[in-house]
């Protein structure tokens, strides 16, 4: 079949970039280890705090001694709050705050219904799903203050479903 | 009384197929590969600033 050189050329051009794409997610998923958030963690919803992360001491920002994390912060979203545990004083965190440049692991889960739990700017951003543990590492190198929110919706008060984080320089 | 006789019947005509002129296709479809580029690597950019 004859065909017209710029036509071949486009075509290559097409079929180039869709190889080039499928090498970054092959180096992503077989090189790299990438994986989505959840890779089917299970837990029982009824009984979140029977899990060590969510029980009520563990909740909140929890610094990690050695290995690869700075911290883990332990999070059972429920309509319509995110439950960080307490504070020192006994008051209910609602605002989480972590040193600029911390490689900090956000895991969490649900007792009822989905929820979304997104540090808006940042790369942090999953689902928490009834019966499932949801996990995503991100490297905060940005000083600021940053809203945590709901994205899935959940209910009547959705909205009011947020919390905060914030990047302070040491 | 009219002429019907025709005169040629015998000569061949040459089909030539010219090539179409696609250059302005070509860059058309290089603006959407530019834009393609362009918006995947912007996306990349802020995925490793944040």
């Amino acid at each position: 079949m004859h065909m017209h050189r710029l036509e071949k050329l486009w075509m290559f051009i097409g079929g180039g970039t869709l190889l080039f794409f499928l090498i970054v997610l092959g180096i992503g998923a077989f090189i790299q280890g990438a994986q989505p958030p959840s890779c089917l963690t299970v837990i029982d919803p009824q009984r979140v705090e029977a899990h060590d992360p969510f029980k009520e001491e563990n909740l909140g920002l929890q610094e990690v001694e050695g290995g690869d994390l700075d911290y883990v912060v332990n999070v059972v979203a429920s309509a319509f709050n995110y439950d960080f545990g307490k504070d020192e004083e006994g008051n209910v965190v609602r605002k989480i705050r972590i040193p600029a440049g911390s490689k900090v692991m956000f895991q969490g889960t649900t007792k009822d219904v989905v929820h979304g739990f997104q540090v808006a700017g940042t790369n942090a951003n999953m689902m928490l799903e009834p019966g499932y543990i949801n996990q995503v590492e991100v490297t905060l190198d940005n000083p600021g203050v940053y809203t945590i929110v709901c994205n899935e919706y959940c209910g009547t008060g959705h909205q009011f479903m947020t919390a905060q984080v914030e990047v302070y320089e040491e | 009384m009219p002429n019907t006789h025709l005169e040629k019947t015998d000569s061949k005509t040459k089909i030539v197929q010219e090539e179409p002129n696609l250059k302005g296709t070509f860059i058309a479809v290089m603006f959407v590969f530019a834009f393609l580029v362009g918006t995947w690597f912007s996306v990349w950019g802020i995925f490793l600033n944040r």
